[in-house]
């Protein structure tokens, strides 16, 4: 029994080597898994459709969670100034049935402009696999997971937007047009 | 069993090798494994989960292995289990063979689910099928059985053990919508019916009913779900019945301050009576204890959230639970603000905690505690500093003497954080009196800890040092943790 569970640790950390980043041209990325939840504005979201419209930040929270908050705290600016350009954030509330109400006025008293969506069976948190709580992803337009963010302290949400202008336009979708009629007529 | 594991394995180590763009493969694994200071002994533990989809088709497969070192007893003995599930999808309807998790409304009448942090797995293994009815409703048919896995004693049970061949069938109607708009009313009802093999009485049965009523209008939400439970008195016969639960949430939602307010009235609707329920209604206490689940509960909470000006958030909630008859009586404030100045690197946390409990946890008849605590950030640069600390005054009047015990109890967390990638701990905790029981008569505990996101997915954590434990509860269900020194490591994957 012992050098089973030996063998499976040594297998298990051979995983965790096949988990390691290479080249980015060389990247596979895993697809984003397609979900539909209400939001706190009494929406109906699916990610797909959000995809349409530009690249997705989809963080796993709940109120319990320090660090979710700090997180979803410390991006708020990041998504006042990027949102023209087509960034979307989903904070993705997995608290149980019973904290809806809570969820819904805390997000109103924290004036966060994202997309709150409640997954109060954690259906979707299920499909994603969530273990550790702040967990998230961005996601890209062909609905590829290009980056993911484990846990979270001050400073990470710089890296964080690092990312996120990976995959932005470097122009406001109306701009963008503008300048690419601008560079035809040259 | 080896050889499900092993192929498990298997399958996770050729995921990066899929070339087909239709078959997604996704999974994650938890390794634990701990060492105990005082005999050298050792828990492990592997959770790995597989989850494949491919068009409309969904399979999962879950292998749990805890295996703690020997000799093993009756509390303390390896448990394993295998989880699987099989998924088809399209638009209109799913349908779903073997493992799932289920809540009927607020979880009066059937509320199954997993809390990781807490190590709780309460799941349903059967069939289950939802379908996707016009205005957002869904209708949901189930069979299935329950299996309650929890953590306490430093080791895993399954709680239902005697009435794992518990027979559960059930119906739900969720969210049918009447409106538009931000002016709507949801309706929904459900049904339970449970047949234990415990009860060989022909006639015997259980069954929950219940229902429930949202209305919103604009920033409001009312909220309002009854249920009511019948059956048969267990071996003994004869109709139990006048079982009843009531939850009712209001709640304003305004930019920059929320305001929530709950009641709840149960009586006999927890079943069965027990260390498990099928059913797990709410509970107002903020920090999850509750008295009994459902069984004879009365309660209420008051919570609100303001951001009256940009740096600074307010929060404040009161909420009150006791049995009918006051017999047992817990009461809980909390306040807390934050400041994070704009022009500053940092955030500045204070908060305060008011517990006073009666006849809550086993042996105890009183215990009062007032926490004020405290938190500071600040980063420089790369470089993150988080110094947490609490002082906590506790009153606490034992069950098997007159004399009152007056302590209190301190405890600060050191963090330095470097870059993306590392974070150091050094927490020490405190406690004047070194006669306690609960504590194992232990005054000092001195803990470190080091977080490595090796990468994107994977963290690796090791904590080495000692804990205090203590009671601690999440949704209602509580367990008492018993004091830990030694060494603690995780590794978390994801692929």
């Amino acid at each position: 029994m012992k050098k089973f569970a030996f063998f499976i640790l040594l297998l298990n950390l051979g995983i965790v080597a096949f988990a390691q980043e290479t080249k980015t041209d060389t990247i596979k990325y895993p697809k984003a898994i397609n979900f539909t939840l209400p939001s706190t504005e009494n929406k109906t979201i699916t990610l797909d459709s959000l995809l349409k419209n530009g690249p997705v930040y989809l963080e796993f929270w709940d109120l319990p969670c320090k660090n979710c908050i700090k997180e979803l705290d410390a991006l708020m600016p990041i998504y006042d100034s990027l949102k023209e350009r087509g960034l979307q954030i989903i904070a993705l509330s997995v608290d149980k049935p019973a904290d809806e109400a809570k969820v819904k006025t805390f997000v109103k008293s924290k004036k966060w402009r994202y997309y709150v969506l409640l997954d109060s069976k954690g259906k979707v948190k299920d499909l994603y696999q969530i273990k550790i709580k702040p967990t998230a992803y961005l996601i890209n337009q062909k609905g590829e997971i290009v980056f993911t963010h484990i846990g979270f302290k001050q400073g990470d949400e710089k890296r964080i937007k690092d990312e996120f202008l990976k995959y932005l336009p470097k122009h406001k979708p109306c701009e963008q047009e503008k300048s690419e009629s601008e560079e035809k007529e040259k | 069993m080896k050889h499900i594991l092993l192929l498990l394995q298997i399958v996770c180590g050729i995921v990066y090798a899929q070339g087909n763009s239709e078959l997604n493969i996704t999974g994650s694994n938890r390794q634990e494994f701990w060492v105990f200071k005082k005999d050298y002994a050792v828990n492990w533990e592997d959770k790995i989960n597989v989850l494949l989809e491919y068009r409309n088709f969904s399979g999962k497969l879950g292998v749990f292995w805890f295996e703690p070192s020997k000799p093993w007893d009756e509390k303390r003995k390896p448990l394993r289990y295998f989880d699987y599930s099989l998924a088809y999808a399209p638009e209109k309807f799913e349908i779903l063979l073997g493992n799932f998790y289920e809540t009927f409304g607020q979880g009066l009448v059937l509320r199954t689910y997993l809390d990781e942090d807490f190590r709780h797995d309460k799941s349903l293994a059967g069939l289950r099928l939802i379908g996707h009815l016009p205005f957002n409703t869904d209708l949901i048919l189930l069979g299935a059985k329950l299996r309650d896995v929890f953590f306490q004693e430093n080791t895993y049970k399954i709680m239902n053990i005697q009435d794992s061949s518990d027979q559960l069938y059930g119906i739900a109607l969720s969210n049918l919508r009447f409106g538009s708009g931000n002016a709507f009313i949801k309706v929904g009802g459900n049904y339970l019916r449970v047949n234990r093999n415990q009860d060989p009485t022909p006639k015997a049965f259980n069954e929950l009913f219940g229902a429930n009523l949202k209305g919103t209008i604009g920033p409001i939400d009312l909220y309002a779900e009854g249920a009511t439970r019948f059956g048969t008195k267990l071996g003994i016969g004869g109709p139990d019945r006048d079982n009843y639960g009531y939850y009712l949430v209001g709640s304003g939602a305004f930019t920059g301050l929320g305001l929530v307010f709950e009641y709840l009235d149960y009586n006999g609707i927890g079943f069965p009576e027990g260390v498990y329920h099928y059913n797990d209604p709410p509970t107002p206490i903020r920090s999850g204890v509750a008295i009994n689940r459902g069984v004879d509960e009365i309660g209420f909470g008051i919570g609100a959230n303001a951001t009256p000006f940009s740096p600074v958030f307010l929060e404040a909630s009161f909420a009150q639970l006791n049995t009918h008859n006051k017999s047992s009586q817990v009461q809980e404030i909390i306040g807390k603000s934050k400041y994070e100045p704009v022009e500053l690197p940092m955030i500045f946390q204070l908060g305060f905690e008011s517990m006073h409990q009666k006849k809550i946890e086993a042996g105890t008849l009183k215990r009062n505690t007032e926490k004020p605590n405290i938190d500071l950030t600040y980063t420089i640069e790369d470089h993150l500093f988080e110094l947490e600390s609490e002082f906590t005054w506790v009153y606490e009047l034992p069950f098997d003497t007159t004399e009152a015990l007056r302590y209190y109890e301190t405890g600060f967390t050191l963090t330095y954080g470097y870059g993306e990638g590392l974070i150091l701990t050094f927490g020490w905790q405190f406690c004047s009196k070194d006669s306690l029981k609960r504590y194992d008569y232990m005054k000092s505990w001195p803990v470190a800890e080091i977080a490595w996101s090796i990468n994107q997915n994977n963290i690796l954590r090791v904590r080495i040092g000692s804990e205090r434990g203590g009671y601690t509860c999440s949704g209602g269900v509580c367990r008492y943790e018993a004091p830990f020194t030694g060494i603690k490591a995780s590794l978390i994957s994801k692929f």
